[in-house]
């Protein structure tokens, strides 16, 4: 068993620590796992598929989210604030979302990509997300027609 | 040469597919126009199935509507709002839901919803019924095959509609009872193989349904019956819940929750994935229980009561739950919400004047439904290929 210190340590890919509160720490399933199964001699916990760019924002959402009285329209304010980042930054902290389990934080990186694309128009899609239309203009305009009523 | 901070080309399938399971079914419809790989995602058996069990479980409703079939001297049509709207918004979102079928039918019944496929029984003449699967969402529908029967002089029809989850299939249950209701047959249609079978031998417990359509629980059908026979008595204690397991097609019985005195004819109905009553008294109120653990008879809560001195119409009230737990009531001329935790709450009122013009009306049926890309027609590939598409 993991010694009872008030302090656990992360450490990403690219050897940045992170020192939480561990109740902070075991609110998520996989570090609790960790703090619980594995017989460890330091408090150091190893985060190989994170690097410690995204992993500074990770511990900053989780901080601010365990905060003690902090109300819904700061979290708000934050949130918006947080989530000021590039597509590929967000596809990085939802990847690390995703291997640490944080199912909160999953959900607010896809609803901030839903909003990103919410109302554009079918080219302006494509552009963003980079896809050549590989439609001959007959078939698109097929499978337009087909769903003509959606464009209203 | 796009920035790859401007775009999300560099985003796997993975993620781009969590996108897409979060989006309402018109954006997909739009998407599938943007290439051949977004269509086929879009398409893909896989994420359909992964997009409606998303959408049901959604906590705040977002993909949830309410199809209101209105009824009125000038205005007879159905009316679709959005289920978290009528919760929490102060003006609902609402709109006219155009029902694609109509020659060479008059009236028509909404029995059930499944995963965005509405189940709709046309009326050919005072026998004959047409059936048909409707996805108001894709707007798609198909009218189902007619089936063999022995039964001539139908009088009754009961039925059913599920999605089996194990054989990936929807699948409609058909009960049809003759004059004297001595012979009944039991017939099951499977989207899958767009084709009828029959139950052989297979006879329900004595007693007719309030509650046309069956309400699937734990594989099974259910019913709420009274007696068979021509002395119809409402107060009647004689009550059953009725069970058809699809499995083994087999007939069973649920027990009853303690009827109180006074208390008339049950109807079953669901509260989110439970069985529920809702029970007449002639006092003059409704209580509506829920089967909080399926077959366990200790179990049976009387949820709520609701005083019905000054509500016409009370024997039909439908009522649906938010996946948060609040509970809509559809009276003949407004809404009313109850809050499940706390009995003592007194509704939010949604007065029909607030959502329409015309308050000369009623409504007379009202099925709640989540938007879905699930096809109305039986498909023969696709579900095979599954895996290989995403």
């Amino acid at each position: 068993m993991m010694s009872l210190g008030k302090l656990i340590t992360l450490k990403t890919n690219d050897n940045e620590e992170f020192k939480l509160d561990k109740t902070v720490a075991v609110k998520l399933e996989i570090i609790k796992n960790i703090v619980q199964d594995v017989d460890c001699t330091s408090n150091v916990i190893p985060l190989p598929n994170i690097d410690g760019k995204t992993m500074t924002k990770v511990v900053k959402y989780w901080k601010k989210h365990s905060e003690e009285g902090v109300t819904e329209v700061q979290l708000k304010n934050f949130d918006q604030d947080f989530l000021k980042m590039s597509h590929s930054e967000l596809h990085d902290v939802h990847l690390a979302a995703k291997y640490l389990d944080d199912n909160q934080l999953k959900e607010v990186i896809i609803q901030e990509f839903l909003d990103r694309i919410k109302g554009k128009p079918i080219e302006e899609i494509r552009e963003v997300f980079g896809i050549v239309n590989d439609y001959t203009p007959e078939e698109e305009e097929e499978v337009r027609r087909e769903n003509a009523w959606a464009f209203e | 040469m796009q920035d790859s901070n401007s775009t999300f080309a560099n985003l796997p399938s993975e993620l781009i597919t969590e996108i897409f399971l979060r989006l309402p079914v018109k954006s997909l419809l739009q998407y599938k126009s943007v290439s051949k790989y977004w269509f086929d995602l879009i398409s893909s058996p896989k994420f359909i199935k992964s997009h409606f069990s998303l959408s049901n479980t959604n906590k705040e409703n977002t993909h949830h509507r309410l199809m209101v079939r209105i009824f009125g001297p000038r205005n007879n049509h159905l009316m679709d709002c959005s289920f978290r709207s009528l919760l929490y918004d102060f003006v609902i979102e609402t709109s006219d839901l155009n029902i694609p079928i109509k020659e060479p039918y008059e009236f028509y019944h909404i029995l059930g919803s499944v995963n965005g496929l509405i189940f709709l029984t046309y009326l050919v003449d005072d026998i004959k019924r047409d059936l048909f699967l409707w996805n108001p969402s894709i707007r798609k529908y198909m009218k189902l095959p007619s089936y063999e029967t022995g039964v001539k002089d139908v009088i009754h029809y009961q039925y059913g509609f599920i999605y089996d989850e194990f054989h990936d299939d929807y699948k409609v249950l058909v009960i049809l009872f003759n004059v004297g209701l001595i012979l009944v047959e039991v017939k099951i249609y499977s989207l899958m193989s767009n084709s009828w079978t029959s139950v052989d031998n297979s006879c329900p417990p004595s007693g007719l349904s309030s509650n046309i359509c069956g309400k699937f629980v734990n594989g099974k059908f259910h019913w709420a019956t009274t007696p068979f026979g021509f002395e119809y008595n409402p107060m009647n204690r004689d009550r059953n819940i009725i069970s058809f397991d699809l499995a083994d097609e087999k007939w069973g019985k649920v027990e009853n929750p303690s009827y109180g005195e006074g208390d008339m004819v049950p109807r079953l109905q669901m509260l989110g994935s439970n069985l529920s009553i809702f029970c007449y008294n002639k006092e003059k109120y409704v209580s509506i229980w829920v089967m909080k653990e399926y077959g366990v008879k200790e179990s049976w809560t009387k949820m709520f009561i609701i005083n019905c001195v000054d509500n016409p119409y009370v024997c039909n009230l439908p009522y649906f739950t938010s996946n948060k737990g609040e509970i809509l009531v559809v009276f003949a001329q407004r809404f009313k919400i109850y809050n499940s935790k706390d009995v003592s709450f007194s509704p939010k009122v949604i007065n029909f004047d607030h959502i329409l013009e015309n308050v000369e009306i009623y409504v007379e049926n009202v099925e709640m439904y989540v938007e879905s890309l699930v096809s109305p027609f039986p498909s023969e590939e696709g579900r095979t290929s599954d895996a290989t598409k995403i």
